[in-house]
Parts: C-alpha cells; structure tokens; sequence
C-alpha cells in the first residue's frame, strides 16, 4: 500500500512538472481573468464588417432620399447594434442607433428604452433628448413630450458635436458613406436646437399652456437659434390665446416682416383685429392669409415634418 | 557551414515571395505609406534636402510625424539609396531593403537562440521556424520588421553583455535602443522591456547580484565609455520628446484617431477589443485548417511547431520555459485590451499606455518568436531524453505514437487541410522513430536536412496558395508620380506634370475636396476650421492665388489663380521645405500660397524677413509690394535642421562604431 501511494505520488509529481502542465495552468488562469464573452464579441464586432461604411448604404438612402429600409435589413442593424452593446455596454452611440432603428421598424416602446438608456451613460446630448420629444409627441404624449424637450434645448452644443464626432465605431461609418463634414455636423447641430424649441412650442400649444409657449418662444429669439419669423408667430399666436392682443399684434408684425408668405401668421392678425373691433383690418388680413394660402398649396405640418434624427 | 544553409534557406523564403518582391503583387495597408513616406524622405536626402515639411499631401503638412514613424536616423535606409544606384528601379530597391533588414532580424533571432541553447543545430530550427512562420508576410502589410529587427539585436546584446560585459555588446546595445527610442512609438519596447525584468527579478533574482556585479565592474573599468554611452541613450530620446512637445501644441490634429479635436493630439482613447488587439480566437481558424486562403498578415506557423509543442506533455518544465511563457502570457493578456482587468489598470496608471495602441503587434514581434522558443526548447529537452534501455525507447515511441496520431485525427477533423500537413506529420512520425531508433544523430547533417524538410513542405504549400490570394499591385504608389519629384523641371516638362495633377485631379475630382473630415488621417487644425465653414469645397485648384488690394486677406472672391510661370509670377525654385519666387506686379498684391498654415514657416522679401498672414482661414498669405522683388518662403529654422544632420550623422557613426567594435573583439 504505502509502496503505490509512494508510486501514485511520484507519477503525480512527475506529470506536475511535465511544460505543458505548465501552459494549462496559465491556460485555466485566463479562464478566470480573461472576459470571454466580450472577446468573442469582439472578434464578432470584427467580423460583422459594420466598420465598413458600405455596410450602411440602406441606411444613407433613407436619410438623404427618404427611401424606406428594407425590413430584415432593419433588423441586421438592430441585431448587430444589440451585439456591439453587449460588448460596450456604455456605448451610448449604441443605444442611440439602436433607438433609431427600433424607430423606424415602428417598434417605440423599444425605441424609447434604448434612447432612456444612452440618457442615463450620456445626459449631455441633444439628439437622445430631441429624439424622445419627436417620438413622444408624434404619439400625442406631449407633457412628455415637453419634458424632454425643455432638456434637449439646454444641452451644450459642444457636448453634442463631440459626442457625435467622437463616435468612432457607430457615426463614423454612417457619416463616412454619408460624406458628412464637420460643418454639416455643426449645421445639423443648430437645426436641431431649433427644431426642439419649435417642439416645444407646439407641445405647450396642445397642452394649453400659452404662458410658458410664449415664454420659450421668446427664449428662442434670444438664442438666436435662426428663423425667428416663426418663433415671432408663435409669440403671437400664444398672446392672441392669452387675448394679450397689444403683444399679440407686435409679435405677428414682426413675424410678417421677416417672412413677408407667412399665411398663417396674417391669419391670426386678422383675428386679432376682429376681436378689437377693427374689421376693416381684419378683413385686410385675414383676405392676405387667403391669398397666400391658395398660392402656396396644401403643405405638411410642422409636426409632419419632425422625424427621429442620428445627427 | 551554417553560415550557407542560413543564407540558403532564406533564399527558398524569397523565392516563395518572388511576386511581391518583382512588384508584381501589391503593398497593401501599412507597408503602402511607409513605402511613400521612405522613397520621399530619400528621394528629398539625396537631393540635400531634410524634409520637414510634405506640401503634397493634403496641402502640405508637417513631415515630422511620418518621419518619427519610420526612424530617419536608421543607417539601413542608405541599402536603398545603394540599390537604387547599382541599378534596381526604386521600388525594387525599397523592397530588396526589405528582404536584407529582414535577414539581418534572423540573423539577430539565430544568434540569439545559439546562444540560449548552446546549439546552432536547434537554433538552426529556431530560425528556419520563424523565416516560414508569416512575420514575413507582415513585410508587405505592415512596417512591424522594424521594430521586431532592432529589438530581437537589443535582446541578443543584452544576453552576451550580461554573460561577459564588453564594450562592442554594450554598444550594440546602445544603437539598438538608439534606433527603438527613434522608430514609431517606442512604448512596444519599453512595455516587452518592462515585463521582461519584471519576470527576470521573479525568476532569476539569485543571479542579479552577480549580474549587477559583473555591470559594475566593467563601468568601472570603461568609465568614459560608458558615460558616452549614456549620452547617446539620453541623445535618442530627444527627438521623441521634441516630437511629443511639437504635437502638444495642437497645430497638427488626427481626426480618425482622436477622441476629442480639443484633447492632445496624440493621445488615444481606452482601446477595447471590438477595434483590436490579439483576435484570440481568429487565430484558431487557422492553425490547422483553412490554410488555402491564408492573406498577407494572417498569422500562421508551420505545422511542425505544433509537433513540437505537443512534446511538452513529457517534457520537464525549466526556469527558462517559465520565464518565456510568463512573459509571453503578460503580453498576451494586455493585448487583449478591455477582455481583462489589466490593460484598463495600466491604461489609467501608466502614462505611456495612453499614447499607443494597435496591440496585435506585440503577437509579431514577441508572442509568436517566445513561441518559437518554447517549440525548441521542448525539442531540446526530448532529444536529451535517455533512450539507452529498450522501455525507455518504447515508452518515448508511444508517445510519438500518440501525439502524432492525435494531430492525425485533428487534421482529418480540421477543414480545408493542405496536403502537406498530413506529409509533415508523416515525415515527422519517421523522424522521431529514426532518432529514438538511433539512425539519426543530432551532430549529423541528416538531422539539420530533416529538420528543414519537416519546417518548410507546408510553407512551400501555403504560400504558393497565399501568392495566388494576393491582390496584383495597380501601378504606381503615391510618390512614384513624376510631379512629387523636388526638382523644378524645364517649361515643358512643368507644363506636363500640370497636365498630368489635371489629369489625376480629373480622374479624382472630388476626393480631396469632399473627403469628410471625420474620415482624414491627418491634417492641420487650420484644415479643420476650413472645413467647417465650407462643408463641401475646396481651395486649392491652383496653388498660387494673387488678388488686387483688399480689406480683409479672407475675402478672396476674385483671384488671379497662377498655375504656372508668368509674367507676374515665376517660380525659382522649389523643394519640400521651401519656394521661391520672383514676382513682378504693377500695383501692390496679396499673395496666397495655397499650402497650409504654420507657425515655423517663414518669409523672405528680398532678404528681408516679413511676417506670414494666415490667409483664407488655413493658407499662407502675405502683401507683395509693386515691382519686381524676390520672396522666399521657407519652413522651420536653421536650428532644426542642424539637428536633424548632426543626428543623421551620430546614427552613421555609432552603427560604424559597432562594426569596428565587432571587428576589433572577434
């Protein structure tokens, strides 16, 4: 007995120190310290050939000619968006393209969470809080809505341009095939702060909350966000609700002077004269709003003209 | 003898690769603009020029960080020079450089090896096992020869000066880490280095004393020597230091690379695995199978090694085999980036760890030779096995048996195996049984013939298969075209090369002028705030813009574009770093050069310094008074190129140095 457990030792002993024992040994040791999962992801990520920018061709035809994504192409971005999250989970550009995709194949509670998630990584970004706004809006849900459109106007533009610019793996491919520059980004950038106020606008509108419509309409004249005849219109158009017509008239006035076609702005002049009596006045008006209305056709909202936005 | 099968066995390598050295099949990735960024810098040196600036690429842009990339201090790069006046067309120069320095790299790895082993029949093996492993491949993928070169002749002088400390070792030394501190980024070395002592303390801590003695004793008695010695290591770390404070000062930006334009231009974001690093399991694709549609910079290692590896079941483990799997397996781990704690660990505590990446390197220049050298040295350690009893001799055939049969059945598992794998297995079972056998003996040549044959009948498979998967090259690179050339041709040929930059503009109208930003290389951030303000268009459709009197240097609505000599505008000459012209205008003129902005250029107007506008937000733009009067612009200061020529000149002579050393102490 003691002669085979002296046997049994020596072999154990022996095949310890044999060099591939060795290697297992360093083998099990990255079992333990090596993320397998996110290397296999990873190599995925790799080989998924997202990096490639031709790999987003679908996806630049919709934003630059509105042709619609294939549906099972949809889904590969939403699946491949899925992986390089599970791989980067505080990829925020993830969620964020994950949010447009889930978007666009109509499937918002989804949307609506991956665009909640990229908040929680990166509260500083326009476009997560903007986005959120159009969807939330877009289904009637505008005190929603306004939440997160009164967070999307005081983000800094820096953080947002950064935060798009610096998206080596998610916006860079997109971009490069979309052939964007810089300056795009940055235009892209004042649009979409004045696009969220004009959100805004509207969401106190059906809200009815006139006092705090007028106030972020005067906030966007002061920023200077561009196209102040429609924040003008807007100004007016909530002091003619409140019947602050004195401040009614002054905002609809400056709206017209600096967009001379503006039909619906004379519009609410001429209802603003009626409601003070003066009927010749609004007759004048209200005769313009026609005209203007009859040459310029049938046009969508600007509610209708809100859409989802990656940058 | 060796001496020939060394050369011998490299020339079968270069045969194997005879189309990409005929220029027949492309440079692709990395190895295209290294080859651009040398054959300027020679094409510019041979001239007399030191090229500090580059105004072909993208409107010109400082030379010094493609410089530090690719080491212009190395005396190597004089081979091409040499080749190109014995006749061989540049191209085929550059390559044939590549070809020797390679060489010269296994030579490094066999000497080493010899002297690890103590036998120049395994170190034989060694080399033949890193020649037909693909590092040779990454020659024309990637620029990792040379960094890989003068690291594995630092190793090799560093293990004879620590056996014997003498002068030619140390400077040896010297010139290796010269060369290191001054090619690409140097934080590959200093990381191999680093964790190399780290595991040379745990492991053979018994012999530092005496090995600290040994330094000792030879400073003391090489004073002078050694204090020179110190300068020059301190001497090459200047240029990288100059570079880092250069590119801190933000004139230069990367905006593929960097984070944040704001952020210093040459720091890299934390690394994860989805962008790089080792692709672990990518590997595994490939050690056995699927060796047909293997590409340049695929890794790859003849099958033998794998034999070779296996021994390793009965083997007895040493100190040596310990040290060279911690340190590879160290290396390994970090360069798995974000898939373990440590390289986020280092990353935020390190300094260095934050201005470099591409960490698959470190698989080329140290994973797969530690490799190599574990293969050997289990190969070292069975051949030494006692075979005199008839069971010992049965018990290590079996054993052969067994792990020939198992790689048999892998093999039969694998997909898309190369039939000479199943011939090297064959011809490896009969090696193992002639030797146990006693038929072969190591001191004969028979084994050093094995030993080849068993290396290279798979490689000469592969890479016949790797030549055909190979894309064709299309012609000429980047600065083969005629009009990058530095000299100021005659009016015929000048109004020829406009043709062809129109011809070539033509054939690429857009790809300069909406070429997105996000997507460049590159660029100064003069470039940037262009870009911005004009999305889309671009400025450069002559390159020298002349306008009446203006207000604002900016407002250059209307200008008279010259493309070619004048009346008003003649250019005298012209090089990398410098213009001049002579201008005769009728009244006063803003002159713009079409070549980017930057602090260190400077104007001459009839000998006399002027100040430099930056003109149209990114251009170089200055008044020009009426009359005939002669401007020279040039780049940098006097100070700058001195440096650059002294260094030039210290790098020849301590390369010189180590020659007569060698010759002196052999």
């Amino acid at each position: 007995m003691r002669k085979l457990s002296v046997y049994v030792f020596n072999g154990v002993f022996f095949v310890l120190k044999r060099s591939m024992v060795w290697c297992l040994f360093l083998f099990l040791i990255t079992y333990f310290i090596v993320d397998y999962k996110k290397l296999e992801l990873g190599n995925k990520m790799k080989l998924a050939h997202y990096q490639n920018p031709a790999a987003f061709t679908d996806l630049v035809e919709f934003l630059k000619e509105e042709k619609p994504i294939p549906k099972d192409k949809l889904n590969e971005y939403i699946s491949y968006y899925k992986q390089f999250i599970k791989a980067n989970p505080q990829s925020a550009d993830a969620y964020a393209m994950l949010g447009f995709c889930f978007y666009q194949s109509q499937q918002y509670r989804e949307a609506i969470a991956a665009y909640q998630k990229a908040i929680e990584i990166n509260p500083r970004v326009l476009w997560l809080y903007y986005n959120l706004g159009v969807i939330y809006f877009k289904q009637g849900d505008f005190a929603q809505a306004k939440d997160y459109l009164k967070k999307a106007v005081v983000t800094k533009p820096p953080d947002t341009f950064e935060f798009v610019r610096s998206s080596k793996q998610i916006f860079l491919p997109i971009a490069t095939q979309e052939n964007i520059q810089l300056g795009n980004l940055k235009g892209n950038i004042k649009d979409g702060y004045r696009e969220s106020y004009l959100l805004l606008i509207l969401s106190y509108y059906h809200l009815e909350n006139f006092i705090e419509m007028r106030s972020m309409a005067q906030r966007a004249l002061i920023t200077n966000v561009g196209y102040p005849a429609d924040f003008y219109y807007y100004s007016g158009l909530a002091s003619y609700h409140l019947k602050d017509f004195e401040k009614a008239i002054t905002s609809l006035q400056s709206c017209i002077e600096k967009r001379r076609d503006h039909d619906e702005a004379f519009h609410y002049l001429g209802l603003v004269y009626q409601e003070l009596g003066q009927a010749e006045l609004s007759q004048t008006n209200l005769r313009e709003a026609q005209m203007l209305h009859q040459m310029k056709g049938d046009y969508p909202s600007l509610e209708d003209q809100m859409k989802v936005r990656i940058y | 003898m060796f001496n020939i099968f060394l050369l011998a066995a490299f020339f079968v390598w270069a045969f194997l690769f005879r189309g990409f050295f005929s220029g027949e099949l492309a440079l692709t990735y990395d190895a295209v603009p290294y080859y651009e960024h040398i054959k300027f810098f020679i094409d510019q040196i041979t001239q007399g020029v030191f090229p500090l600036w580059d105004p072909t690429r993208d409107n010109g842009v400082a030379n010094e960080f493609f410089l530090r990339r690719f080491g212009e201090f190395n005396p190597f790069f004089s081979l091409i020079i040499i080749f190109n006046k014995l006749g061989l067309a540049y191209t085929q120069s550059y390559l044939a450089f590549l070809a020797v320095y390679y060489f010269i790299g296994l030579v490094g790895f066999y000497l080493l090896a010899k002297e690890i082993f103590q036998d120049r029949r395994l170190a034989w093996v060694a080399y033949l096992l890193f020649l037909f492993a693909s590092f040779g491949t990454t020659l024309f993928k990637s620029f990792m020869v040379l960094l890989f070169v003068p690291m594995v002749w630092f190793f090799y002088f560093l293990w004879m000066f620590t056996r014997e400390p003498k002068r030619d070792r140390l400077w040896g030394m010297v010139f290796c880490f010269m060369i290191l501190a001054t090619t690409y980024v140097p934080f590959y070395f200093l990381t191999i280095v680093l964790i190399f002592l780290f595991c040379f303390f745990l492991l053979y801590n018994q012999q530092l004393k005496k090995i600290l003695d040994r330094y000792r004793k030879f400073i003391f008695s090489n004073k002078l020597f050694s204090f020179v010695c110190l300068i020059l290591v301190c001497a090459a770390l200047i240029p990288g230091l100059l570079f880092f404070s250069q590119m801190k000062r933000g004139d230069v930006v990367f905006p593929q690379r960097q984070a944040s334009l704001m952020e210093e231009s040459l720091v890299v974001p934390m690394q994860s695995v989805s962008m790089g690093g080792i692709p672990a399991t990518s590997i595994g694709g490939r050690i056995l199978g699927n060796l047909d549609d293997l590409q340049v910079g695929q890794f790859y290692i003849p099958i033998f090694a794998y034999v070779l590896f296996l021994l390793g079941i009965i083997t007895p483990i040493s100190r040596r085999i310990v040290f060279l799997t911690i340190w590879g397996f160290l290396i390994y781990l970090i360069a798995l980036y974000d898939a373990t704690p440590l390289y986020p660990f280092l990353y935020d505590h390190v300094f260095f760890f934050k201005y470099f990446r591409n960490f698959q390197f470190f698989l080329w220049v140290l994973i797969l030779p530690i490799f190599i050298l574990i293969c050997v040295d289990q190969l070292k350690s069975f051949l030494e096995f006692k075979k005199d009893t008839k069971k010992q001799r049965i018990i290590l055939l079996a054993f052969i048996g067994v792990i020939h049969g198992g790689l048999l059945i892998l093999l039969l598992l694998a997909p898309n195996v190369v039939f000479s794998s199943y011939v090297v297995i064959g011809l490896s079972l009969m090696f193992f049984i002639m030797y146990l056998s006693g038929k072969i003996k190591m001191s004969q040549v028979s084994f050093l013939l094995f030993m080849l044959a068993l290396i290279i009948l798979q490689p000469l498979e592969v890479y016949q298969a790797l030549a055909k998967n190979s894309p064709k090259a299309q012609g000429y690179y980047r600065y083969d075209w005629p009009y990058m050339s530095p000299n100021i041709p005659n009016q015929e040929q000048k109004e020829e090369l406009i043709k062809q930059y129109d011809r070539r503009r033509l054939k690429e109208p857009l790809v300069a002028s909406t070429k997105p930003v996000l997507n460049m290389y590159m660029t100064t951030r003069w470039d940037i705030l262009l870009r911005e303000q004009f999305p889309g268009e671009y400025f450069t459709y002559g390159k020298i813009l002349v306008a009446d009197a203006i207000t604002r240097p900016d407002d250059f609505l209307t200008p008279q574009i010259i493309t070619n000599d004048s009346p008003e505008v003649k250019v005298l000459s012209f090089n990398a770093n410098s213009i001049r012209l002579k201008t005769d205008f009728s009244s006063r003129q803003y002159l713009v050069y079409n070549d980017h902005y930057d602090q260190h250029w400077q104007a001459f107007l009839d000998g006399k310094k002027v100040s430099i506008d930056r003109a149209r937000i990114a251009f170089k733009g200055l008044w020009i008074p009426a009359g005939v009067h002669e401007l020279y612009l040039y780049y940098g200061d006097s100070w700058q190129y001195a440096f650059k020529y002294i260094y030039l000149a210290l790098f020849y002579l301590v390369f010189i140095g180590l020659i007569v050393l060698r010759l002196k102490y052999a």
